[in-house]
């Protein structure tokens, strides 16, 4: 089988993972960081901005691509033995209510061959919290785009899983992972950072 | 110097770097708020709506004009600005904004720019639309639309469940979108194109671009594109179809593989099975002179390949 180690994902090709790999991995900043980090990027010079809501759109722009870069790292690191079958737990996506509410979203769970570590559903969870509390303030019907765009992330996340059990060492299902895992972060990351007037920086 | 030329002097420097303008204002009797101000041709603005719309179209002149129309009183237009960089902001001061079936709530910012200057909007449901700007567009709404041109400076539009349109003008602007559940239609760009989407679909028609990149977890995308001899094309779904149209002639080389879904091209051989035991297919193959690159992967979704 021709596999296909994560090709454009690789660092020194994917611009936010080069960006990404040159940042902090904490996640919220104890003080002001982004003057010095305008400066380095070259910023247009800006009035005084307003001091509460920025932290909030850097911190998520900075755990998108963070977690992004470390779990790409951790997957072109990982072992490839085989995984028991076995261990592949297959769910049936839950039915998507007309008008969710925050605590109906729920984080998509990637199985035992994902090769993802505590420490990235830690960081992960983090941007869910800050995601949930801005979720109940959407229209109903983008909440509702929302809630099952996640089923349909978990529907992947366990075709890929399952298909790892039977190829561990392919790159391409690993790179679907990837790809899977950066959508659900990116998407919790837009939501959060919206009408911030600050968005994404990386 | 004297002590009273340093503090005229430190007067002035101050007076110099501070926004030109600042500050909030509501609209109790529902007239539009009117802004104004002189900008470098290259500088940066950025816009933030909640819901409503933002309009952003280009004039000769290097100045920014804002017409801010809010129907609810309880928004608050902040201005700051200065020769370099335009913030402007639509803010509900209670911090919350929900959406009213009535529409009440809208707020319209329309503005007209320079042409060259670097764009970002963010809006939560208000749409986004921008004709002629030449300069970076930056543009984020979680569920309202996003409409754009490209020219020569990147253009990076998202929306999660909005609509996405950028059509191209005959320039080599690098062009990114992201999309969740919307539909995303890309057409006559000749940079490179870089798309994302979850269950939503891209249709693309990219002509001679270095680097294509597109991925999807269940959304169908279709490209049609102009290949050069250095042209890398990565597409890649879980679930989606995959529709490539090459224009020919057609000189590429191909590595296509699907864990378990079909492949079907019209050039070159047939896919073949990756192993007895497993339901993939792959295909590799030189079509012509080879040069461009091709790789397309999916789970189950399908791959069709085509120069017609």
């Amino acid at each position: 089988m021709n596999t296909i180690p994560f090709g454009p994902r690789n660092p020194p090709d994917d611009p936010l993972l080069a960006k990404a790999a040159e940042l902090p991995k904490d996640v919220a900043p104890t003080h002001d960081l982004w003057p010095g980090i305008a400066a380095r990027l070259g910023e247009a010079e800006k009035p005084a901005a307003r001091p509460f809501r920025w932290p909030l759109a850097l911190a998520a722009g900075v755990l998108v691509a963070s977690v992004s870069a470390l779990l790409t790292w951790s997957l072109v690191r990982a072992p490839e033995g085989p995984v028991p079958s076995t261990q592949v737990a297959k769910t049936t996506p839950e039915p998507v209510p007309t008008e969710p509410v925050p605590t109906d979203i729920v984080p998509v769970k990637y199985g035992p061959n994902s090769g993802l570590s505590a420490k990235d559903f830690g960081a992960r969870d983090e941007l869910l919290r800050q995601f949930r509390g801005r979720f109940a303030s959407l229209k109903p019907e983008t909440r509702a785009a929302i809630a099952k765009n996640l089923a349909i992330m978990q529907t992947a996340a366990d075709e890929i899983d399952a298909a790892l059990a039977k190829d561990p060492a392919s790159g391409m299902l690993k790179g679907m992972l990837v790809g899977t895992y950066k959508q659900e972060l990116q998407l919790y990351s837009t939501v959060v950072t919206a009408g911030d007037g600050l968005t994404r920086r990386i | 110097m004297s002590i009273r030329n340093v503090c005229l002097a430190a007067a002035t420097l101050a007076a110099l770097a501070a926004p030109s303008l600042a500050g909030a204002e509501t609209s109790p009797d529902g007239r539009p708020i009117m802004k104004h101000v002189n900008v470098a041709p290259d500088a940066t603005v950025e816009v933030s709506n909640v819901q409503g719309r933002v309009e952003v179209a280009t004039w000769d002149k290097n100045e920014v004009e804002l017409v801010a129309e809010l129907e609810s009183p309880k928004d608050e237009l902040e201005f700051e600005a200065n020769e370099r960089y335009v913030r402007i902001s639509v803010e509900r001061p209670n911090g919350k904004y929900r959406h009213d079936d009535d529409d009440e709530d809208d707020a319209t910012l329309t503005l007209r720019v320079p042409k060259g200057i670097r764009l970002i909007a963010d809006t939560v449901s208000a749409d986004i639309a921008v004709s002629g700007l030449r300069g970076e567009q930056k543009l984020e709404s979680v569920s309202g639309e996003v409409q754009t041109q490209a020219f020569d400076a990147p253009v990076r539009a998202t929306s999660v469940s909005g609509e996405v349109s950028v059509v191209g003008n005959g320039g080599k602007a690098t062009v990114s979108t992201e999309n969740v559940s919307g539909s995303t239609t890309v057409g006559g760009i000749r940079g490179d194109y870089h798309g994302e989407v979850v269950s939503g679909e891209i249709r693309a028609t990219v002509a001679a671009a270095q680097k294509i990149e597109l991925n999807s977890v269940s959304g169908d995308i279709e490209i049609k594109a102009e290949l050069t001899p250095t042209s890398r094309v990565n597409m890649e779904s879980v679930s989606g179809t995959l529709t490539l149209k090459i224009k020919p002639p057609v000189n590429a080389e191909f590595d296509v593989e699907s864990f378990s879904g079909d492949i079907d091209s019209c050039l070159g051989p047939k896919a073949h099975s990756t192993s007895k035991y497993t339901p993939g297919s792959e295909l590799n193959y030189t079509q012509g002179n080879g040069g461009a690159r091709v790789e397309m992967q999916t789970l189950s979704g399908e791959i069709s390949i085509c120069d017609r």
